[in-house]
């Protein structure tokens, strides 16, 4: 009796997959934009002159490069003597 | 390379070995006597080494013979074994080496033995003014005093050379000390004793430059900079200058100048670290190539890129070339000579097996001489172009802290006072021993490192309205 219930149980799910259809999804392959032809609506502003509002930076002053010592080049002397 | 015709020299005086009835064992006394120094040396080193005790003629024919061959020629050694030879000479490699590990007391332990009278005294003295740091000690004088007193005193024009930069090197600690201390005006006192003829002088402008920019006199700075741009100088490259250059300029509040020698040191070192990178990649795992440019001949050299030529050059100029090359020529020359002495014998006289195992021994410190030269060229190469990256750094900083505060004068409505600052005598600091030259299209050689700009500082701001108004 199980062994009869599997071979029906096998033989239906065959059948469920093969009856589902294949479907193939396609997408637009070109598409044209005339530019000349669209139109924005609204009010064009345009700056009459440059101008930066005055205010306090923040600074962050970075370290600069200064020598503290000259250790590298003694041991530099030194090598190079012999 | 006139300066290294003695070790030539040396060889032929000693050329008459052929004559010498050779011993069944390698005799240090023998070898020495036909001009066999290397093999001479070896053959001491092992006799000691087979020793429990040691007499006295023994260790001073080892220490005549260290100080003949230099002691590089120990190097290959064992080093516990070398510590049981009381030897000055000995003690000065075992403290040189201790020093360049960083092991103080080991070092000193070495050094001090070192007697006054000694070849190496002078260096010994440097090694120790250099373990006692900020201290400062009686040890940098009696360096700068042993090493002046003996290079009047040699003959040989390569000694001669290396104890005059050893004296240079000497005086040059103090300085460097103070510097480090903060004491500035007391280390540029220290510097302006190095006279112009001194083989240091030129690279000791860049630490008089950065002495000046401390005490913020960066005319002076500028002024001792632009002496590298010099022909005479030409052959001396420093990426560090470019930077200070960038910095005092900074300083000055002339921010365009800054931004042109920024992009001078990019546009200068890029193609010269690729050329040099592209050296080094090809020949990196190499064992002679970069001993080869050394010795190349002038016509060869030639065809080189010209920023490796100038950085061979300098390297060749260096006294640890100098002593290495004349090792090399010295052992080369030894080891024919021997190899015809061997040749010379009967097929089964008893000297042939102790002279096959001094010729190995003369080619392995040959070799190790090669590499030795090679080796150095090739770390100084790697180092110039690492610190032309590193320094490539520091100058993208100047540039980003430029744009930072031309942002702020625009965001704060003002601008600079000028444009472009240009000089005056007025702006020209000096002491009662410094000189003032116009720079009239042309270097002098005697004016070289007293040169200033005279340019005034252009850090005050004004504001832009004021300047509208009028």
């Amino acid at each position: 009796m199980k062994t009869l219930i599997a071979i029906l149980a096998l033989s239906w799910a065959g059948t469920t997959t093969a009856a589902e259809e294949r479907v193939i999804y396609e997408y637009k392959k070109y598409e044209k934009f005339d530019l000349g032809d669209l139109e924005v609506k609204g009010q064009l502003i345009a700056p009459g002159d440059l101008s930066v509002r005055e205010r306090d930076r923040r600074r962050f002053e970075l370290d600069l490069y200064n020598r503290a010592e000259f250790d590298d080049m003694t041991a530099h002397d030194i090598n190079t003597l012999r | 390379m006139k300066l290294l015709a003695w070790p030539l020299l040396f060889a032929l005086a000693f050329s008459v070995s052929a004559e010498v009835t050779w011993k069944d064992r390698a005799d240090a006394t023998q070898l020495q006597e036909a001009g066999f120094i290397y093999a001479a040396l070896d053959a001491q080193v092992r006799k000691l080494a087979s020793e429990k005790t040691h007499e006295s003629p023994d260790l001073e024919l080892l220490e005549e013979l260290v100080l003949k061959a230099n002691v590089e020629a120990l190097e290959d050694y064992n080093r516990e074994e070398l510590k049981r030879f009381p030897v000055a000479g000995v003690h000065f490699l075992l403290g040189r080496e201790a020093w360049r590990k960083k092991q103080k007391a080991e070092a000193q332990r070495w050094l001090t033995t070192v007697p006054r009278w000694h070849r190496y005294y002078p260096e010994a003295r440097l090694l120790l003014a250099d373990l006692d740091g900020k201290n400062g000690s009686s040890h940098e004088e009696q360096c700068q005093e042993s090493a002046l007193k003996r290079a009047g005193e040699v003959q040989s024009p390569l000694l001669k050379r290396y104890y005059t930069v050893l004296a240079e090197d000497c005086m040059t600690m103090a300085p460097r000390r103070l510097y480090k201390e903060g004491k500035y005006t007391e280390a540029l006192q220290g510097w302006g004793k190095v006279s112009k003829g001194a083989y240091k002088w030129p690279s000791l402008l860049l630490e008089r430059a950065w002495g000046y920019y401390n005490v913020q006199d960066y005319n002076r700075t500028l002024g001792l900079l632009v002496t590298y741009k010099s022909p005479l100088l030409s052959s001396y490259s420093y990426p560090e200058a470019e930077v200070l250059t960038a910095l005092a300029y900074f300083r000055l509040c002339l921010y365009d100048d800054a931004l042109v020698v920024v992009d001078q040191y990019y546009n200068d070192y890029k193609p010269r670290t690729e050329a040099l990178e592209a050296l080094l990649k090809q020949h990196q795992n190499s064992q002679d190539y970069f001993y080869k440019l050394m010795v190349m001949s002038p016509a060869e050299r030639g065809q080189l890129h010209p920023f490796v030529r100038q950085l061979a050059t300098q390297v060749f100029h260096r006294p640890r070339f100098a002593l290495d090359y004349a090792s090399l020529q010295a052992v080369q020359g030894e080891h024919k000579r021997l190899k015809t002495a061997r040749d010379a014998l009967p097929a089964k006289h008893p000297a042939r097996k102790w002279m096959g195992e001094s010729l190995k021994q003369l080619a392995a410190v040959s070799t190790n001489l090669i590499g030795r030269i090679n080796y150095h060229a090739k770390k100084d190469m790697f180092a110039f172009i690492s610190q032309v990256y590193d320094l490539s750094e520091e100058m993208f900083k100047i540039k980003l802290e430029v744009i930072s505060r031309k942002k702020d004068l625009v965001y704060g409505q003002k601008r600079l006072v000028a444009d472009r600052g240009r000089g005056s005598f007025k702006q020209v600091k000096m002491t009662r021993f410094e000189e003032f030259w116009k720079f009239q299209g042309a270097f002098w050689a005697d004016e070289l490192g007293d040169y200033s700009f005279g340019l005034p500082s252009n850090c005050e701001t004004v504001r832009r309205e004021t300047e509208e108004a009028k």
